[in-house]
This record gives C-alpha cells, sequence and structure tokens, in this order.
C-alpha cells in the first residue's frame, strides 16, 4: 500500500513537472530590445524586392531608409530608389499592402 | 572653433570615403541604442558601455538575443547575402528556405552610422589592424602601430575581417573580431561592424568574396548609386 501511495506521489510529481515545463515552454521572452521601433529587416527588404518589380528599378538602387510600427500589425517602410522616394506598408505576415511613390 | 573641430574629427572618416562615393548621399544617423530587460525589476534599462562590461563579467557572453542562432528571415535575397541591421545589432546571413543565421554586432557610435548596399572586397585571418593617420595623431597607443598591429589576441579587427567594397574600391568599412566581445550590442565603432571572434569565424567561413552586403540603418544615408 506504502509503494501504492509513492507511485501515486511519483505520478503526480511527475504531471505537476509536466505542467510546470508547458508554462515555461512558451516563447522565450527577448532579452535585449533597441530603443527604438523599426520594421523587421527582411519586412523592409522585402518591400524594396517590390518596389524594385513594381517599378522596374535596378535593385541596387533601393534602398529603405527608415520605417515605423503602424497599428498593431504593420509598418511603414520609406524606400530612397536613384533619387526618388516611395512609401509601402506591409504586414507583418509579410503582404505587401500599399506601395506609391511619394 | 572647438566645436567645428570635433564636429571635424567625428566625420572625417567619412569625409574621407566622399571622392571614392561620387555622386552619393551623406548622411549622419543617430543611432537606437539597445536596451536590455531585467527580469528582477522587470524594467528595461540603457545597455550602455558599463552595463555591458558587467553583464559580460557576469555571464560570460552577451545577451541570449546576440548570441548565434538560426531565425527565420523572409526575404528575395540569394542565400549567401548579408544583411545588417544597425538599429537592432543583427547581422542576418541569408540561408535557403526563409531561414538566416542571426548574430550580435556592435555598429558605428552617434555619427558614424550609415546604410548602403556594399560587397566583400576580400578576406583576411587575423588581420593586422592600421590605425587611421587622425587615430594615430591623437592616441599615443594608436600612435605605436601606424606601421600596422600583428594579428593577435590584443588585435581590434580580432580574429577575421570580411573587407567591404563599393565599386571594386575599398570602402575603409570591415566587419570584423573584436578583442572587446562585451562591446555586442553598442554603438560604438568608427562605422566597422564588430562580432565576437567565435562568430566572426563562423560567419567568415560560410561567405564567400563578392557577397552582397546590405546596411540599413534608420535615418542614415551613404548609398552606392542612389
Amino acid at each position: 500500500m506504502v509503494q501504492l501511495k509513492s507511485g501515486y506521489a511519483a505520478v503526480a510529481v511527475g504531471l505537476m513537472a509536466l505542467g510546470l515545463g508547458a508554462c515555461t515552454a512558451s516563447k522565450p521572452e527577448p532579452t535585449v530590445r533597441s530603443a527604438g521601433t523599426t520594421a523587421p529587416a527582411d519586412l523592409q527588404l522585402l518591400c524594396a524586392s517590390e518596389a524594385s518589380t513594381r517599378f522596374g528599378a535596378n535593385r541596387d538602387t533601393i534602398l529603405p531608409v527608415s520605417s515605423s510600427q503602424e497599428g498593431a500589425n504593420r509598418y511603414r517602410v520609406d524606400l530612397t530608389m536613384a533619387g526618388e522616394k516611395a512609401v509601402c506598408v506591409i504586414s507583418d505576415t509579410g503582404i505587401v499592402e500599399s506601395l506609391q511613390k511619394a | 572653433m572647438v566645436n567645428l573641430l570635433t564636429r571635424f574629427r567625428r566625420y572625417a572618416p567619412l569625409l574621407i570615403l566622399a571622392p571614392i562615393l561620387a555622386g552619393t548621399a551623406i548622411a549622419y544617423a543617430q543611432t537606437f541604442k539597445t536596451q536590455i530587460y531585467d527580469p528582477d525589476t522587470r524594467k528595461w534599462y540603457n545597455y550602455d558601455q558599463n552595463r555591458a562590461m558587467k553583464y559580460y563579467r557576469k555571464h560570460g557572453q552577451t545577451p541570449g538575443d546576440f548570441q548565434r542562432q538560426v531565425v527565420t528571415f523572409r526575404t528575395a535575397e540569394k542565400p549567401g547575402t548579408i544583411i545588417i541591421d544597425g538599429d537592432k545589432h543583427f547581422l542576418y546571413y541569408v540561408l535557403p528556405n526563409f531561414q538566416a543565421i542571426r548574430y550580435g554586432i556592435g555598429v558605428g557610435r552617434d555619427g558614424f552610422g550609415w546604410a548602403g548596399i556594399v560587397e566583400v572586397g576580400r578576406k583576411a585571418e587575423w588581420p593586422t589592424w592600421t590605425p587611421p593617420p587622425e587615430m594615430v595623431a591623437r592616441d599615443p597607443n594608436a600612435a605605436k602601430y601606424a606601421g600596422g598591429m600583428p594579428g593577435g589576441p590584443e588585435n581590434p579587427l580580432g580574429a577575421r575581417a570580411m573587407y567591404l567594397y563599393v565599386g571594386g574600391q575599398d570602402s575603409i568599412y570591415r566587419i570584423h573580431g573584436t578583442h572587446q566581445p562585451w562591446t555586442i550590442g553598442l554603438n560604438i565603432s568608427s562605422g566597422c561592424i564588430r562580432m565576437v571572434n567565435d562568430d566572426v569565424i563562423d560567419l567568415y567561413s560560410r561567405v564567400e568574396v563578392g557577397a552582397r552586403v546590405i546596411v540599413l540603418m534608420q535615418g542614415a544615408a551613404l548609398y552606392k548609386g542612389v
């Protein structure tokens, strides 16, 4: 009987450990951040790539120069391209929502 | 007058670049600084030199986010491309299948940040460091190495260097290692991109001469051909 109780205890401890594990297995919190908010680099470059395609510009002349968060799920990315400017709005899933010359 | 001299000293390296980058725009970035989260106080703090040095002394490594890791990276850039996010202090090496290796970096201090599209022009193991003339003039320690400091563990360029070229000419900027690993995450250099030695050795082994390097930094400008 004592052995049975010990068995239950072991299972209970195991489940608790699993439960704790599940609690702590979530995505780790960031340890650092930038003091300013910019769009993720890959999204900035997706905007540049789309601008190259849409406007027929040489990709070596297009560069994101600034970006900011617009609402919860999208970013504005300002592009320079061969002396011209363009503004891109991209969702955090990587969909270009708008792109036009400024 | 003192102000003017200080400004000249600050921007001198960029002025040197002017003839190389004829026709390009040059502006100066106010680089975003890093903040670090303290789980004890549940607050964010500025990650300055003192805090960075203390952190490194205590943990023997840089904060977790600055350590080398594979991340999702949605890009049309081809594998082998290097993308530098100067605002967040990350360097990405593009892998196939929308992935990249992310490394922590140190970047240029205020006035020394830049953005542009360059390429890896050459690579060197345990590179020689030659301080620029203005540093030789103001710093007796640097003056000792006016003719070049041989590669080694005390060399500021660290274990490896990748020299960034524009239009076939040396831009004076490099991606290199460091003998001060706690400086990752800081705005501290004269425009070079620094990495801990283990990381720069890893990157060096992957990167090919001719690789495209895209440098993003909010508010900075120094673009070839733009």
